[in-house]
């Protein structure tokens, strides 16, 4: 469980993540997510669209089990130029 | 005979008319300028009481030197400034006698300048950096963990954060696409980068390990 507010933060793996990611294609944006999270239990759900409507964002809410797993996720989120930012 | 006597008494008759007309011209004479003097009064009054309002603007001189109630009733404005005035002496004072206190986060470098950044990035001794948007939920969530680092006694490593809004070039130039990253440089190299929210101890043990 992730607990920040303490003196000495930890995340204890393994725990619930939600990762957003941001980008103008919601179709190029949804195969990335198909694709970096194949073989993992995961949900999508629309979130935020940019007021001009140019940027839409997911939310992908999985179970993470250890640190190293999540900087691969985002580091091959990173790695699509149809993803604006990963957060 | 009864001719002379209808002329002669017709002469009187217009005689007498020209004497009452004669002196009821006197009578106007006097009353016209009693009349006059009361707005010349009034002129001058006003005129005394324009004087003091532009000679004394507070309200409080005013009332020694009363002579129109109506210039001598400060204006809500001028009320305010009169109050207003003591307590900004005595908060002055106030503020003098209080220590000033250190900002929390008075240990991070803010990045103000790609000149800057450059520098940091070349420095002898390990440079942590926080790419930052403040927009971005999750960077709000380290932030506190990026003081703690930066507040740790006798370190010879140096803390900063830069605004990915503000610098662009740089972040397209390091990829920085994931809010927030942290990274570690020394001596113009990356030596280390963590990528969105991370533990306190992801962050120091990259900074240990160099």
């Amino acid at each position: 469980m992730a607990n920040l507010n303490t003196q000495k933060p930890e995340i204890t793996y393994p725990c619930e993540w939600t990762i957003k990611i941001i980008g103008s294609d919601k179709k190029a944006m949804s195969d990335i997510v198909d694709s970096v999270m194949k073989g993992r239990s995961f949900t999508v759900s629309d979130s935020n669209t940019s007021r001009t409507g140019k940027y839409i964002s997911l939310k992908i809410k999985l179970t993470l089990v250890s640190a190293e797993e999540k900087q691969n996720i985002y580091t091959k989120f990173n790695a699509h130029k149809e993803i604006k930012f990963v957060l | 005979m009864k001719k002379v006597f209808v002329l002669f008494f017709a002469s009187v008759i217009l005689m007498s008319v020209s004497v009452i007309a004669a002196e009821t011209p006197d009578v106007r004479q006097k009353a016209e300028p009693t009349t006059t003097a009361i707005p010349s009064a009034n002129a001058e009054t006003k005129q005394v009481a324009d004087e003091v309002s532009v000679a004394a603007p507070s309200g409080k001189v005013l009332k020694n030197q009363a002579v129109d109630a109506t210039a001598a009733t400060p204006t809500p404005s001028e009320i305010t400034s009169e109050t207003m005035q003591k307590p900004t002496d005595k908060s002055t004072v106030a503020a003098a006698d209080k220590p000033v206190e250190k900002a929390k986060d008075a240990n991070i470098i803010h990045i103000n300048s790609s000149e800057e950044f450059t520098k940091l990035v070349n420095n002898k001794a390990p440079v942590l950096i926080d790419f930052y948007a403040d927009w971005s939920a999750p960077c709000d969530m380290i932030n506190d963990v990026i003081i703690r680092i930066s507040n740790k006694p006798d370190v010879k490593y140096k803390v900063a954060k830069m605004n990915i809004d503000m610098y662009h070039e740089l972040a397209k130039e390091y990829e920085i696409k994931t809010l927030p990253t942290v990274i570690v440089f020394q001596n113009g190299k990356e030596v280390g980068r963590e990528l969105g929210v991370q533990a306190e101890s992801a962050y120091v043990s990259m900074l240990g390990t160099h």
